[in-house]
């Protein structure tokens, strides 16, 4: 059975739909879903990847968050079991000679974003300097973006949740938005990440990275149709 | 100096770790992770982390204080009743991702970070990982398709078990009539595998020590059969022990639980490994020395060891899991 394309997306977007579209248009079979499709289709997964009713998941586009409600028959009192469960089995489905677009790891896949800051620190990146935890004795309208450990920013956190549950990311001098070709550095330190925007103070130190599925629509199509061409 | 035990106050693993901790002269110092933003708080800075500092109940205690950390987080933490459902997530998956921020910060020993191990949370997606390893995994399906699963189990001789995909804890079980019956294409997946004819084991290893433990048990999931499960220390074979420490480095574990059967001829299946295993039934029952190399590594890897004051428990055996344990300051 030839393979096709997964698009993954809780949100069901337009941008998601449109790859679908067009690969399609290359002649292979490809679906938008969400991830609770697992439990509305008859689906079987193995060490050599998901079969979702008469699709053979050859390439998969990952545009999920984890945790993430999901849209699917589940009664309440099973809701985050099942959701445990079909996170773990879309995970699984990232296996050796099926394409994969989306978190790189298990890590990624849990964590989030949070971690590529982590691993550019950890790579020797310059970064901007950041506090972490409880703001107490610094000044709470000081400069710098405050953002939550789990994701999201805020112009500044009441302070009771400042106490530990915010980081302060600290920019010398102004921020300014990097073009991706003059960050190899950071690109090397992340193959596997598609990076869609970074920033960094006047020092050179990057503040932020934002993954973006959807930097260049035709191109990732044409990854997908080469990879669906080569069975 | 302290060691602290992050996440679940009640949990007996950590009650017992802390108990060989106060043993050796170690100050164990409870963090609750419903009471963090509450009773206790952090703060450092990236740049030079070994300069933040906890705050706990107004007391201030310096990351350079503290000899390491033991986490074990229970799966579903307390939340605050009073918020919306929607609220209760954002606030368990900030204060977790607050968590994660102190353990991962650098400025001491951790068993184990909550980075490492993550693929545990998808047992397809780690068998996949144990298996390019080197480790011979007994063949699994996940579907919710009948007919699928019929297919799967005519290839098992010895049957299959069914038994969770994610981290979740499940109770193992036969796959049987019951269990086909339930899957009609419009259910959550389930995973089966073929079952392994044989003994359990499980391998912990941590800092370059093995420590083997078989289990024979009548049942199925010994882990449930308290009656009648007999653990007894077992030697690893140098190839399974090199690929336990492998996998674990693999996943960046300090500490690993690695769950196989040995079939009749020998051969050791790979199940899965756990990032927070609970060693104890395998320390107090086989005798495995589990919770020291713990506390040695801690200790080793902060290089502390010869200040430490031996108190006059120190040789004493090790006690039972209900022993009482002694005042320490739990903050729940």
């Amino acid at each position: 059975m030839p393979g096709g394309l997964l698009v993954v997306d809780p949100a069901l977007r337009p941008e998601s739909q449109r790859l679908v579209d067009q690969v399609r248009d290359q002649g292979h079979a490809a679906r938008l879903v969400t991830p609770g499709v697992l439990v509305d289709e008859p689906c079987t997964l193995d060490d050599q990847g998901l079969q979702l009713w008469n699709l053979r998941a050859a390439a998969i586009v990952w545009l999920a968050r984890n945790p993430e409600p999901l849209a699917c028959a589940i009664h309440p009192d099973d809701a985050s079991f099942a959701s445990a469960e079909l996170y773990a089995l879309w995970l699984g489905a990232k296996v050796p000679g099926v394409l994969w677009i989306g978190p790189p790891d298990a890590e990624t896949w849990y964590r989030g974003d949070s971690v590529h800051r982590t691993r550019l620190r950890n790579a020797g990146i310059p970064m901007a300097s950041a506090r972490v935890g409880s703001a107490k004795g610094k000044a709470s309208t000081g400069t710098g973006a405050w953002r939550l450990h789990g994701g999201g920013e805020q112009a500044g956190p009441p302070a009771s949740v400042r106490r530990a549950l915010a980081t302060r990311v600290v920019p010398s001098g102004r921020t300014r938005t990097i073009r991706l070709q003059d960050a190899q550095a950071v690109r090397a330190a992340l193959p596997e990440v598609r990076i869609g925007a970074l920033e960094e103070d006047t020092h050179g130190h990057i503040l932020d990275l934002h993954t973006d599925h959807f930097d260049d629509l035709d191109r990732i199509a044409k990854v997908i149709h080469d990879h669906l061409i080569r069975g | 100096m302290t060691i602290l035990f992050v996440g679940d106050p009640e949990d007996l693993t950590s009650t017992y770790l802390r108990h060989r901790a106060r043993q050796r002269g170690l100050e164990d110092l409870v963090l609750a992770e419903e009471d963090l933003g509450t009773r206790w708080s952090f703060g450092f800075d990236e740049d030079d982390p070994g300069a933040g500092w906890l705050e706990v109940e107004g007391r201030r205690i310096p990351f350079s204080d503290v000899t390491g950390a033991s986490v074990r987080l229970r799966p579903d933490p307390p939340t605050d009743e009073d918020l919306d459902p929607q609220g209760q997530l954002f606030w368990l998956v900030q204060r977790r991702a607050g968590l994660e921020a102190l353990l991962e910060c650098g400025a001491f020993p951790v068993v184990n970070p909550l980075s490492a191990g993550r693929a545990n949370a998808s047992k397809p997606y780690q068998m996949g990982r144990l298996a390019a390893l080197g480790m011979r995994v007994p063949e699994w399906v996940c579907t919710n398709d009948a007919d699928a699963a019929r297919d799967f189990l005519a290839n098992c001789p010895h049957g299959a078990v069914v038994k969770s995909a994610s981290g979740m804890r499940s109770h193992v079980r036969i796959v049987d009539d019951e269990v086909l019956a339930d899957l009609d294409g419009t259910t959550v997946p389930v995973l089966l595998q073929r079952r392994i004819e044989g003994t359990d084991a499980r391998v912990h290893v941590i800092d370059g020590k093995t420590f083997g433990c078989a289990i024979d048990c009548e049942g199925v999931d010994y882990r449930f059969e308290h009656e009648t499960a007999h653990y007894r220390p077992v030697e690893v074979p140098d190839d399974v022990a090199a690929l336990c420490h492998k996998a674990a480095r693999d996943e960046h574990l300090v500490l690993a639980g690695i769950d196989f059967r040995i079939d009749p001829a020998g051969t050791w299946w790979c199940l899965e490994s756990n990032p927070v295993p609970t060693f104890l039934p395998y320390e107090v029952q086989a005798g495995l020395p589990i919770a020291d190399a713990i506390l040695d590594w801690m200790e080793r890897k902060t290089g502390c060891a010869a200040t430490l004051v031996k108190n006059e428990d120190a040789a004493s055996p090790a006690p039972s899991t209900t022993a009482p344990i002694g005042p320490s300051p739990i903050l729940k």
